[in-house]
């Protein structure tokens, strides 16, 4: 079946429909713990991860460095939770880091501005007119973090399969829509899109071991070949090239690794000019 | 004695065909290639084919008609979608049409095998597997 990735509007209630869905339809669910997982499994902070895919970028906030490393590292966990399908991801920044796959079904979860506002007032105990400011706030910031970061609008419908707006609907009539968007045919697993989500995945798995080496490196991996286009930084040519291979040779799902150093712009000037 | 399952291949390159009769053989089916897709439809409307496995983009007619053609005649039928420009949208389109597998060229000779056992196994026909043995 059909895998899910939702993107939440905040108090819009879609942690609870993704929790419900997941368990109407037996998948794994997968939704913020990721960044505990992530912070475990690449030995990075949590409040790092949390800063990156929240914080927008700003003069004396996290370097470019750091936050394109932390988002390497959690596009390489959503990949393997995403991996199998009957997964439903509603963690941080869902659509923005996978590919474009045929069975993994993109949903964007709101509510009308008013019932946001009311979730927030009574979940922090406070007034309609603070809630409206917290969340008005909080939209705002997701909104330059998006266009910042990962250069895309949320509120764009193209990056959806679907839209559901939990205020239009009742929460029991979005669960059955959803469910019936799992098993619609247009969304069905293929071998086609199997093999593209393992691609993706052993990519973003690659470009992760790779990212303390060179965090720009350009991965691509088809059907176990792995193809890196990078730049030294710290060592010789040769022992960064040395390095890389060894690295990606040592994943597993890996049959072949390419290799090859990425033209500098100064570099290139320089060869023309001699 | 269990009966053989009929495969029809279309594809409007004529070694295409050959290559992908020589990997189906391997599965004791029996199987019919044409290159020119309205003489497959013609064939479909004389005779049913348990499985087809059809190219998309061609000349005369593409893929997703010979799709919606098969499935009008036959819709127990599995139709296997295959193609050298596999995008996400095509898959859909395809699937959302009835096609039951999408798979993208090149291909591993197994990836097709696996994939015509599955509709073989899903009409209730057996088929060999690469060690003779009946899968299904």
């Amino acid at each position: 079946m059909a895998s899910l990735v939702f993107l939440n509007d905040s108090f819009s209630g879609g942690e609870e429909i993704a929790t419900k869905l997941s368990q109407a339809l037996g998948y794994r669910c997968l939704g913020q713990e990721v960044l505990g997982f992530v912070a475990e499994e690449y030995d990075v902070l949590e409040p790092r991860l949390l800063e990156a895919v929240e914080a927008p970028p700003s003069l004396f906030g996290m370097s470019s460095r750091t936050r394109s490393r932390c988002l390497i590292f959690l596009r390489a966990r959503i990949a393997a939770f995403l991996r199998e399908d009957n997964a439903l991801y509603h963690g941080p920044a869902g659509p923005f880091l996978i590919d474009r796959i045929s069975h993994i079904t993109r949903v964007r979860v709101t509510a009308n501005l008013d019932d946001r506002i009311a979730r927030v007032a009574e979940q922090q105990r406070t007034t309609a007119r603070r809630g409206r400011r917290i969340l008005l706030r909080g939209d705002k910031k997701r909104q330059k973090w998006s266009r910042l970061v990962v250069k895309a609008e949320i509120t764009d419908p193209s990056l959806y399969d679907l839209v559901v707006n939990l205020s239009e609907a009742p929460l029991d009539d979005a669960l059955r829509s959803l469910s019936e968007a799992a098993v619609d045919k247009k969304f069905q697993t293929t071998t086609y899109s199997l093999k593209c989500v393992e691609n993706f995945e052993l990519t973003a798995r690659a470009h992760a071991a790779l990212a303390d080496l060179d965090i720009d490196a350009q991965v691509k991996a088809d059907d176990g070949v792995v193809s890196v286009r990078t730049k030294p930084s710290h060592h010789s040519k040769e022992r960064h090239l040395e390095l890389v291979r060894e690295k990606v040779e040592a994943l597993q799902g890996v049959e072949e690794v390419c290799v090859e150093l990425a033209e500098s712009l100064m570099g290139g000037i320089a060869e023309t000019m001699r | 004695m269990e009966r053989r399952l009929q495969v029809l291949v279309v594809d409007d390159e004529p070694i295409v065909g050959k290559r992908l009769k020589s990997m189906l053989a391997k599965l004791g089916c029996d199987i019919e290639v044409f290159v020119d897709p309205k003489e497959a439809c013609s064939r479909v409307d004389e005779r049913e084919f348990d499985v087809v496995v059809t190219d998309i983009l061609m000349a005369k007619l593409d893929g997703i008609q010979v799709l919606e053609h098969v499935l009008k005649r036959v819709p127990e039928a599995k139709v296997i979608m295959i193609t050298g420009y596999a995008m996400m949208e095509m898959a859909r389109q395809a699937m959302e049409k009835g096609a039951f597998d999408f798979i993208a060229k090149p291909f591993k000779p197994d990836d097709l095998r696996a994939s015509v056992a599955r509709a073989a196994a899903a009409l209730g026909i057996q088929v060999e597997s690469k060690t003779g043995e009946s899968q299904g």
